[in-house]
């Protein structure tokens, strides 16, 4: 594998520009696979972890009999009757997988579909960070600042990010829970850094995968 | 009394077409969703429950009332919000419900990738072909100078013409800049595509004078496909292994036979067009998705 730092011609069209891009990301994730060295998070067979969205991890939590926040599918119209109603959880764009609350901030597109989970603004959560088998909790409160959560929920979060991350097969990932009557809620899994704030989570986590990728 | 079984896919699909038309003959009670209309107008509930009900128009469908689905399911114009969003839905669904459901959207992924699919297949104990993706052109020229007749093809899943390489393409070289092309050791020999489903192997051969026996109307003359029954049983195994570890019941296995009998896998499909090979093994591939029960 070679040379994939692709140049886009400015003659190429819309159409070939997404040929290159699909070929570019095939090459690509062929040689995360290759590599005759140390990966974290080489392709596995089963998983597509390269792109492992929301919907899909929380569906394999869900198998793996761990609790999640609750996705309910539904069309832009239906997202926008329940914001009509004073509904102020968090949704899901499904096409781009983007976040946002629905409080009237954010665009709806009636045809477009959402997902909306039971997940409230201010719900206190838990950020784990996984490096080749350690855990680092980080729990904030639902604006964002530093939050007390009891000793055995963020236990139980850390299990859950273990049987998560090896079940994906993901050596490098960060887990967010929503921590609902005590109780921590698996959120997603992201394959970068989540939050835009500085945090001791962030320094931990690159510590550890310069150690995961010296001492192997 | 309930259909059996539910096929989602879209009215043109010709492999959509062959499986209902084969189900008619059968006097199977199946029912179609029209996936292309449903993403037009259809709307469904409780797609991560385990028991979506999707409607169109006037019609319903629990997914749970299906003994099997049988789907193909894909984007057949522009990519948009609207129709991605649409079809990850669907897909949602599907992954989500208890039904046997032929084939589970995001069983064998890693046909999106090509070359990650061979390292895969070699890893699993298939032979493959030695290949080199590569947008270097010198690199592009050391593989060839190394290997001599070699063919290329795309990366990702996308479908495209494989074809052998000549003086024409060395001269354009200087283009793989701009994008990968994987290129590949030309196999010469006789082309035997192995369909597998839950165990069960169906095998056809084809030869042709086309590098690319699917589009011999464009490259070569002729197409003969005959079914066959004695494939070695490793490799009858090892493909069923391979399916069931990628999470699909049904898979299409790409091989090359060399001079020497050694069989080159080139890829698995894991939403193979069949309905071709399928006329020359009398629709038992059809047949047996319609009478198909994985519990």
């Amino acid at each position: 594998m070679s040379g994939l730092a692709c140049v886009a011609a400015p003659t190429f069209s819309s159409e070939d520009s997404r040929y290159l891009e699909q070929e570019t990301f095939a090459a690509w994730i062929a040689l995360l696979q290759h590599a005759p060295c140390r990966v974290l998070n080489r392709p596995s067979l089963r998983h597509p972890s390269v792109w492992a969205e929301p919907l899909y991890t929380r569906r394999i939590a869900r198998e793996l009999g761990v609790p999640t926040l609750f996705d309910d599918l539904c069309t832009g119209e239906e997202l926008e009757r329940r914001r009509n109603n004073g509904a102020d959880v968090a949704c899901m764009d499904i096409a781009s997988t983007g976040t946002f609350w629905l409080d009237g901030s954010h665009q709806i597109v009636r045809e477009q579909f959402y997902t909306a989970t039971n997940l409230a603004r201010g719900t206190p959560q838990i950020l784990v960070a996984y490096v080749g088998g350690r855990c680092n909790a980080d729990p904030i409160s639902g604006s964002g600042s530093a939050f007390s959560v009891q000793d055995d929920v963020i236990e139980e979060a850390k299990r859950i990010t273990r049987l998560l991350a090896g079940e994906l097969q993901l050596q490098y990932a960060f887990f967010s829970f929503s921590v609902n009557d005590s109780q921590a809620m698996f959120c997603r899994a992201y394959q970068y850094w989540p939050n835009q704030k500085a945090s001791p989570l962030a320094s931990w986590a690159v510590d550890a995968i310069l150690k995961a990728l010296e001492t192997e | 009394m309930n259909p059996s079984g539910l096929i989602i896919g879209h009215s043109r699909d010709s492999t959509i077409r062959h499986v209902r038309s084969v189900a008619r003959v059968l006097g199977a009670n199946v029912e179609f969703l029209d996936i292309g209309e449903w993403m037009k107008e259809g709307s469904i509930i409780g797609a991560c429950t385990g028991e979506a009900l999707l409607s169109l128009k006037e019609k319903t469908y629990r997914f749970s009332d299906f003994q099997w689905i049988y789907q193909r399911g894909y984007l057949t114009s522009t990519p948009t919000p609207i129709n991605q969003g649409r079809l990850l839905a669907m897909e949602t669904a599907l992954c989500n419900s208890n039904a046997n459901i032929i084939n589970r959207p995001n069983g064998g992924w890693q046909n999106m990738s090509k070359p990650l699919q061979m390292f895969m297949l070699e890893e699993f104990g298939f032979c493959v072909p030695p290949s080199r993706s590569t947008g270097i052109p010198t690199d592009y020229h050391q593989f060839r100078e190394q290997e001599r007749d070699i063919i290329y093809k795309s990366n990702s899943g996308l479908r495209s013409i494989v074809d052998g390489i000549g003086d024409e393409q060395d001269c354009r070289a200087e283009a793989l800049r701009y994008c990968p092309v994987l290129f590949q050791r030309r196999i010469v020999g006789v082309d035997v595509r192995v369909h597998v489903l839950c165990g069960e192997a169906f095998s056809v051969r084809a030869q042709s004078d086309a590098i690319d026996y699917r589009y011999y109307r464009l490259e070569g003359s002729f197409l003969n496909l005959e079914a066959i029954s004695n494939i070695p049983e490793e490799i009858e195994q090892r493909c069923t292994a391979f399916a069931k570890a990628s999470g699909v019941n049904l898979a299409g296995f790409d091989f090359k036979i060399d001079a020497n009998g050694l069989w080159h896998c080139l890829e698995m499909n894991p939403s193979p067009a069949f309905e071709s090979y399928d006329h020359v093994l009398e629709n038992r591939i059809a047949c047996r998705i319609i009478n198909f029960n994985d519990r």
